[in-house]
């Protein structure tokens, strides 16, 4: 793979697990908030 | 909706998605070369985002069968992740034009239908903001998301299939590499089956979440 495709497959990884994360972290809140009520 | 073996599948997937979609050989195809490794996201975009419109009609119909606050909310929700995901996928579907047809938009009747869809569907939230009545606007909007749903299929796999298209499909150019066969790379196949689930299931994620927190949302403000 030339230099360019490994930064754009990077890139895309880091977006794809801040995605990942992003949701894991929504999903806990509203768990904790769903059990509160 | 609070199970997560999905989820992990999910997350799995779309990390597989993005590493193999990026380390695995493909076929070096004149006008596409490496930008064929779209294939595994500009596609599977648009399948996720027929899962999710298909969840949001059959809530839709669930609704007026019996009128149910939760169905809508759950078919508004799971409608604006569609529309999300149409746009994902006319972006990516964009860049790849720009690439391989020399123009982000060629007036393709695949484009252009895909345009037409996502219009419509914004037009849904428009009209669920114009109404103020919750009953109203949950009737009104069931119905007209039955509509949009039944527009998707002659503006995306019917009509764009009638015509000449630059998408693959077209009068002249038969063939799915979508469905496999013998259109289908059997290398890129054990990538882009998983990417369908994945982004599938991810859609469906992100779905879930918009109405859990919408009907949160609701019970507090009823409290």
């Amino acid at each position: 793979m030339n230099s360019g495709g490994k930064v754009v497959m990077v890139v895309c990884l880091t977006v794809l697990i801040g995605l990942i994360l992003y949701l894991v972290r929504l999903d806990i809140k509203i768990s904790r908030l769903e059990k509160k009520n | 909706m609070r199970s997560y073996w999905w989820k992990i599948l999910a997350v799995l997937l779309m990390l597989y998605t993005f590493t193999a979609g990026f380390l695995t050989p493909v076929p070096d195809l004149a006008n596409l070369h490496q930008s064929i490794r779209n294939f595994y996201f500009h596609v599977p975009m648009w399948t996720a985002m027929m899962v999710l419109f298909s969840i949001s009609v059959v809530n839709a119909v669930l609704f007026l069968r019996k009128p149910n606050p939760r169905l809508d909310v759950l078919s508004a929700a799971f409608a604006r992740t569609g529309v999300v995901f149409s746009l994902l996928g006319l972006g990516t579907g964009m860049i790849w034009a720009k690439y391989s047809w020399r123009a982000y938009w060629s007036n393709d009747p695949k484009q252009v239908g895909a345009a037409i869809a996502i219009l419509i569907y914004l037009a849904y939230g428009v009209l669920r903001q114009s109404i103020g009545d919750q009953d109203k606007r949950a009737r009104v909007s069931a119905v007209y998301n039955i509509f949009a749903y039944c527009i998707l299929f002659p503006t995306l796999f019917i009509l764009p299939r009638m015509v000449q298209s630059l998408h693959p499909g077209g009068l002249g150019n038969e063939g799915n590499p979508a469905l496999g066969g013998d259109s289908l790379d059997p290398i890129m196949a054990r990538v882009f089956f998983p990417a369908m689930l994945g982004w599938s299931l991810l859609g469906l994620w992100i779905g879930t979440l918009q109405a859990r927190y919408q009907l949160l949302k609701e019970k507090l403000l009823q409290a």
